[in-house]
Formats: structure tokens, C-alpha cells, sequence
């Protein structure tokens, strides 16, 4: 352990350690303890280097939230002007790949979202389920599988039956069987294919839609004291308020922990990069296996976008975060966003394939307005071309986007 | 399978930034603004000179992004240039208004000389290491300030303070010599306390 690095240190050899330094200003007093407790045979030498670093302690503070964002627009848009200017390439394969996590959450108060290592990634009972299911399927905990019909199916756990009610009028009886391994009761899973969507609602009263593409694991009854599930796609949910406890989201980079309200979540295990967004309260992201300094504090209005490869989350701002739960009311909203994203976005939604150049992407106007998906794909194929101003080829499998040819 | 999230180190911060990604820009701004904004604030009281001078620099960042170095530490790097140009503008602001007040360092005040003593127990003790904190020059006040608040090593902190290491090392010892001795204090005072108890 790194911990026992400070057993044999003297008060003076201590106070100049630049990593006992950030331990003493990093820990919280429960963490301070454990460390303490860690490395008892210094405790008089450490607790008194400890006392003259916190001596030195200077007020910090932060810069209030309006001034921040409203600097940060100033420098985005210096950043953005750049960019258009030269016309980087690397901006545009990252977006390729990108889907998002979003967490918005409303309601007041302060609210924590954190994340956390060491979590034992929950393992979804099929690997292509996705790809291999034209309908909704909803499998139970004996691993039943029953096959949801409706473009938007509905599922409500019922508790004291010990059965899940499916599209209001059928009733299928789903006993928490246990693992024959773990011990633990077997989860439920829904997995909702590309084109279709699906509502359902928790025992605890808890709402949650999924988005197209997307797998969910629940148990038929939350027990213990945290309420988890596990998602493998997009979802917005309403969260049963319930502080002693905390529901948790767990994906398959991030795990989101909220102690009651709405949020929506999309993390689709294929894709490199995610995001969240806060609208209202605030929201603590930490990672629990670093010592130090390196807490972010979500606070309203602000994107959380994490990259899986680099293992990163950054912050930035954005005027209107209602738009990334639109898609629950069948419509997409665009700020400024390239092409591509918008396409993938299409693509799990009606289940299609489009085929397009990068150099295409390159050049395409970034994308911004409101896609009514209530319409047919090619009404909406064709709202996009205009508003990109590209064209569009529909072939039997896929449909390409090409540049407009001008005489 | 174990889901780590690990967070990124300066370097690869910086490489990423370098090659446009827009989340490194962010990442960069939300880490570093605060402590920014805040040093200005121990420079002058003119908020949106700080913002401006902030703003310049990131503008600058991103500029001369292909042709920046590779800084070992982020915060120091955007300290340095944040401190040169709101020096600057303070120059600027002082020959406008004949002014003639030269601020060369932060006004750096801990926060145990800013609280006011609450409870008697506590009183003492304070009251000494505050005796103890007003023997230090700004120089030194400078130094323990990136020691203990900012994360910086020494040399970090001779680089910024423009000092030999050794000097940056004898500024700090010294802001621990004054403190140290009233903490050994408190430790006997503990030590008698538990002692009692024991019987």
C-alpha cells in the first residue's frame, strides 16, 4: 500500500512530502481516518505535520457559476472560431464514434452523482441480443424470454405479486430466482432493438424510458440499501425519491449514483465517449481509487462528457439542456452538432444504415433544429439534407449521404 | 471485469488539448479557473480585469496550441502566464489612474489569520501561530502558499518565484518553523489530557 510510504517519516521529512502534502488537503475526514488508522505506528508524527500544513490552508473558494459559464462561452466560441478557421479533422473522428450519456436532473436540492472503481460490471445474459431481436424482449429472472410487439412497449414491475405487468393488460409472474454462483436473485433484463423504445416502471416507482438500442438489467425487488440497475444504451428516468436509499445507474464506464429525481442516462457499450447533463441541482463526479484533487462539481446547464479511451471527464456549458431528453418525445434536438452524430442517432433510432464519406463530414454544416421523428424516415432524411445541404441515396439496405452536385 | 476510472495526467491532458480536442479545452478551464480567478483576486480587486486576463490567456492557449511546450504541471503553467499578463494590465490600470502602487506578489493570507477566535480552548494557541504567521514576509507567504495549497514541489515554486531551490526550500522551513512549536504545544497538552484520563 502507497500508505505505508509515511510509517517512517519524521515531522520534518513529512511536511516537505509534496504527496503527504495532498493527501492532508485531499482526504475527507472519513478517508483522514482510515488513513490514520492505516499507518498508526507514525500517527504523532503525521497528525502533527498535519496540523502545520492545514496552518497554511488558504481560503480558496470558486468563482460564482453565471461568471464561469459566461467565460467559458467567451472562450468556447474563441475556440470554435479557431477551429472553423484551420478545420481540424480529429474533432470530426471523435464525434463519429460519439453517442452520450446524459444525466439531467431536475427537481431541487443537492444531489450526488459520483463515480466509482471497483464495481463488478454486471454481464447481460445475451451478447447480440440487439442485433438478433426484431422485437422488444423482455427476459425474466428464470430466463424466460417473452417477446414485447409494440413499437413502445410498457412494463410495470409489480412487487407484491411477484409479477411484471406488460403493455397494461397481460401479467407474467417473475420469481427472483438465485444465481446458482453468486446467491444473488437474477435480475430481469429488457432489450429493445434499434427502432423501437420502451417505458417501464420499477418497484419502487421509479420510471425509466429506453432508447433504441439499448439493453437494462433490474431486479424485481430493490433490496439492501441502494437501489441498482444497470444499462447498456439510453435512458431517461424519473427516479422514486427515496433518500436512505441511493439508485444507481451502472454502465459499462460509469456507474451514477442519485438519491431521487430525473435524469436520463445513455451509454452505449460500443461507443467511446459520453456525456451528462445537469439541469437543475448539483452534482459531484469523483472518482473513488484517486486520492487527490480531482472532484468535478456538476453544477446546472453543464455537460459532463467522458471519454472512455483516456478515461477523462470534462465539463462544459450548454444554454439549453432539454434537448438531450427530447427523444423521449419523439423528436431530436441539435445545437451545433456535426452531421455524423446526428446520423448514428438516426441510425439506432429507425434502424437503419447510412453510408458517407469522412470527407463528407468534414465539410457538412453542423447540424442545428428540431427533428420530428414522428414522421417516416424519408421525411425526415429529408429535412436533414436540406439543413445540412447534402443529398441522399436510398438503396435497399442502406442509404448514402453525398455531397449536393452543382452545375 | 473491474471498471476503472482513472483520471488523467497532466501530459496526456495536454497532448489531447494540443490536438484539438475540445474536451481537453474544457477539462483544462473547469480544473484551473477557480484558482485562477482567486490569485487574481490576492493581485487586485478589479474582478473583471481577472476574467479578461483569464480569458487571455486560454485565448492564447488556443492560438499557439501546435506550437506550446510540454508543461510537467498544467496549473503552474497557466499561473505563469496568467500572473505575467495580469502584472501587466495592473501596470497598465496604474499609469492611467497615477497610481503608484507596484504589486509584485500575491497577497497571500491564511485562513486561520482571517477567522475570528470563537472559543477561548482555541484561543491561545491561535492567537501564538497568528504571532508567529505576521513574522512572515510576503516572500515567504508566497511560497507556503504554492507548498501547501497549490500541489507544487519546489521546483515548481523556485521556477514561479524566480529563486534557487534552496531558497524556495528555506522560504517554506521558515512559515514551519514559526508554526511548528505551537503545534508541539498542543500535542503535550493532548498527551497530559489522556494521560489523566487513563487513571
Amino acid at each position: 500500500m502507497t500508505n505505508k510510504l509515511f510509517s517512517n517519516l519524521s515531522v520534518e521529512e513529512l511536511v516537505h512530502d509534496q504527496m503527504f502534502i495532498e493527501i492532508v488537503n485531499g482526504l475527507g475526514d472519513v478517508e483522514w481516518q482510515s488513513f490514520l488508522d492505516d499507518n498508526s505506528e507514525n500517527r504523532k508524527n503525521i497528525e502533527k505535520a498535519s496540523k502545520i500544513i492545514r496552518a497554511f490552508k488558504v481560503n480558496q473558494g470558486t468563482l460564482d457559476q453565471e461568471r464561469k459559464n459566461k467565460l467559458w462561452t467567451r472562450i468556447d466560441a474563441y475556440n470554435k472560431d479557431v477551429k472553423n478557421k484551420r478545420g481540424t479533422s480529429v474533432f470530426r473522428t471523435i464525434m463519429r464514434v460519439a453517442a452520450s450519456i446524459v444525466v439531467l436532473l431536475s427537481l431541487g436540492g443537492a444531489l450526488y452523482f459520483y463515480v466509482e472503481s471497483n464495481i463488478i460490471q454486471y454481464q447481460f445474459s445475451e451478447n447480440n441480443a440487439i442485433e438478433n431481436n426484431e422485437n422488444s424482449v423482455l427476459i425474466l429472472s428464470s430466463g424466460e424470454k417473452v417477446t414485447l410487439k409494440e413499437e413502445q412497449s410498457e412494463i410495470a414491475v409489480l412487487e407484491e405479486q411477484e409479477a411484471i405487468l406488460i403493455e397494461n393488460d397481460t401479467i407474467i409472474e417473475n420469481h427472483a430466482e438465485k444465481d446458482v454462483k453468486t446467491k444473488a436473485p437474477r435480475l430481469t433484463e429488457v432489450i429493445v432493438p434499434f427502432g423501437k423504445k420502451t417505458v417501464l416502471t420499477l418497484n419502487d416507482g421509479t420510471k425509466v424510458w429506453l432508447n433504441a438500442g439499448s439493453r437494462f438489467a433490474f431486479p424485481q425487488k430493490f433490496e439492501g440499501n441502494e437501489r441498482e440497475v444497470f444499462l447498456d444504451g439510453e435512458g431517461y428516468f424519473e427516479v422514486a425519491k427515496n433518500r436512505a436509499k441511493p439508485f444507481i445507474v451502472s454502465s459499462k464506464n460509469l456507474n451514477i449514483k442519485v438519491l431521487g429525481t430525473k435524469f436520463n442516462v445513455s451509454s452505449y457499450n460500443v461507443d467511446n465517449f459520453s456525456e451528462t447533463v445537469l439541469l437543475e441541482g448539483s452534482v459531484k463526479i469523483s472518482s473513488r481509487n484517486k486520492l487527490l484533487n480531482e472532484k468535478v462539481i456538476m453544477t446546472p446547464n453543464q455537460i459532463a462528457s467522458y471519454d472512455v479511451e483516456n478515461k477523462v471527464m470534462a465539463l462544459s456549458s450548454d444554454t439549453d439542456p432539454d434537448r438531450f431528453i427530447s427523444w423521449i418525445n419523439d423528436w431530436y434536438e441539435f445545437n451545433h452538432v456535426g452531421l455524423d452524430r446526428v446520423l448514428t442517432k438516426l441510425e439506432r433510432y429507425y434502424n437503419v444504415t447510412f453510408e458517407y464519406s469522412d470527407d463528407l463530414i468534414e465539410n457538412a454544416l453542423p447540424i442545428t433544429g428540431k427533428l420530428d421523428l414522428k414522421g417516416s424516415l424519408q421525411e425526415v432524411i429529408f429535412v436533414l439534407t436540406k439543413v445540412a445541404d447534402v443529398d441522399c441515396e436510398f438503396l435497399d439496405d442502406r442509404i448514402i449521404i453525398k455531397p449536393i452536385k452543382r452545375k | 471485469m473491474t471498471v476503472s476510472v482513472k483520471l488523467n495526467t497532466d501530459s496526456t491532458i495536454w497532448t489531447d488539448f494540443k490536438e484539438g480536442r475540445d474536451y481537453a479545452l474544457s477539462y483544462i478551464y473547469n480544473q484551473h479557473v477557480d484558482f485562477l480567478f482567486f490569485y487574481g483576486k490576492k493581485m487586485t480587486a478589479d474582478e473583471e480585469l481577472i476574467l479578461d486576463v483569464i480569458h487571455d490567456v486560454f485565448c492564447y492557449l488556443i492560438e499557439k496550441k501546435e506550437s506550446l511546450g510540454e508543461p510537467q504541471n498544467i496549473r503552474m503553467y497557466l499561473l505563469k502566464s496568467f500572473r505575467r499578463k495580469l502584472l501587466l494590465e495592473i501596470e497598465k490600470a496604474n499609469k492611467q489612474e497615477s497610481n503608484k502602487v507596484t504589486v509584485q506578489e500575491p497577497n497571500i493570507v491564511f485562513s486561520i489569520e482571517e477567522e475570528i477566535i470563537k472559543s477561548e480552548e482555541h484561543s491561545e494557541r491561535e492567537l501564538s501561530i497568528k504571532e508567529g504567521l505576521k513574522k512572515l514576509n510576503s516572500k515567504q507567504r508566497e511560497a507556503l502558499y504554492y507548498k501547501f495549497n497549490c500541489g507544487f514541489d519546489y521546483e515548481l515554486i523556485c521556477d514561479l518565484m524566480s529563486v534557487s531551490k534552496s531558497s524556495a526550500r528555506q522560504l517554506v522551513s521558515r512559515g514551519i518553523a514559526v508554526v511548528k512549536s505551537h503545534v508541539q504545544e498542543q500535542g503535550f497538552h493532548l498527551l497530559f489530557f489522556l494521560k489523566r484520563n487513563c487513571f
